[in-house]
């Protein structure tokens, strides 16, 4: 029965540890001081149980969503706005950039066109070959932002979800619950693409 | 006889009541408030009634402040992936092209 319990502590423990292997430390306290805009979002818990619940029942949400939606255990994002250009230096951006250089961090992209000033990376943190968390990580003269996504993510779901496709039947104001007990069947989202 | 018989026969004996005494009882009895407790009946009514609209009035209030916040952190969410999401779809676009240019 003691091992039982032993066995159990530690399973928790190295599910806890895993999550948080996943989440990033927001520390960003120079962009915070710097920055004119500050978007802070901290979804977890009870703020993430609640807002899923109703995203769960609103028309038109796809099957891929739904299922990322109900995956997903915390999602972290930072936005920083600048009036100036180039007001944040590389030192102030650092905190992040090293955690997502750290071990179980797999970097997908990492984009810098010439020409252009916006660098973009995506980071997946991998453990045991399975995916436990992404981060996305965009940088501007104007502005940077960061979203670390806890949970299994499918990225297709996720560019999807950028372009509108999987909730483009929604309004993000109002819930609209469907009438009847059974939920809309899930969207072609090829459909939805070609209707935009 | 003895002194304590003499005593009980005299107070058991039949009297006759003093004049008007019928009269008086009878109207203290008409005077006396009748059905006092009605007034308390009601304000106990009155008191339930109004714990009960309120009770359901807060209840209300509270359920419309939990959707709002629902409605705010379902829109939360969306706007961190849907960022999160183009932001993907920015450098998934920048790498095809790189890739179509190196074809070239």
């Amino acid at each position: 029965m003691k091992k039982i319990f032993v066995m159990m502590f530690v399973f928790c423990c190295f599910q806890l540890v895993a999550q948080q292997g996943a989440q990033l430390r927001m520390d960003l306290v120079n962009l915070e001081e710097k920055a004119d805009e500050v978007v802070s979002l901290n979804l977890e818990g009870e703020s993430l149980e609640g807002g899923r619940k109703l995203l769960m029942l609103r028309k038109g949400v796809t099957e891929p969503v739904r299922s990322l939606l109900g995956k997903i255990k915390g999602i972290y994002m930072r936005r920083f706005w600048f009036k100036r250009k180039k007001e944040y230096s590389e030192e102030d951006v650092s905190p992040i950039r090293e955690q997502v250089a750290g071990p179980n961090w797999v970097r997908l992209f990492e984009v810098k066109e010439s020409g252009k000033t916006q660098r973009v990376g995506v980071y997946s943190y991998v453990e045991n070959d399975d995916v436990k968390g992404v981060t996305v990580v965009s940088e501007d003269e104007q502005e940077f932002t960061v979203v670390n996504i806890v949970g299994p993510v499918d990225l297709e779901t996720l560019s999807d979800l950028g372009e509108g496709i999987g909730i483009s039947a929604m309004k993000l104001a109002t819930t609209e619950i469907p009438s009847g007990d059974a939920l809309p069947a899930p969207q072609d989202p090829k459909a939805e693409s070609s209707e935009k | 006889m003895e002194p304590v018989e003499f005593e009980l026969r005299q107070a058991l004996s039949r009297r006759t009541p003093p004049a008007g005494f019928t009269e008086r009882i009878m109207g203290e009895i008409r005077a006396e408030p009748r059905h006092h407790w009605k007034g308390w009946r009601w304000a106990a009514v009155g008191a339930l009634a109004t714990s009960l609209s309120l009770g359901v009035f807060a209840w209300r209030e509270r359920s419309d402040q939990r959707a709002l916040v629902a409605d705010q952190q379902a829109d939360d969410i969306l706007f961190a992936l849907q960022s999160a999401g183009g932001k993907l779809n920015l450098a998934r676009d920048a790498v095809l092209r790189s890739g179509r240019r190196g074809s070239r």
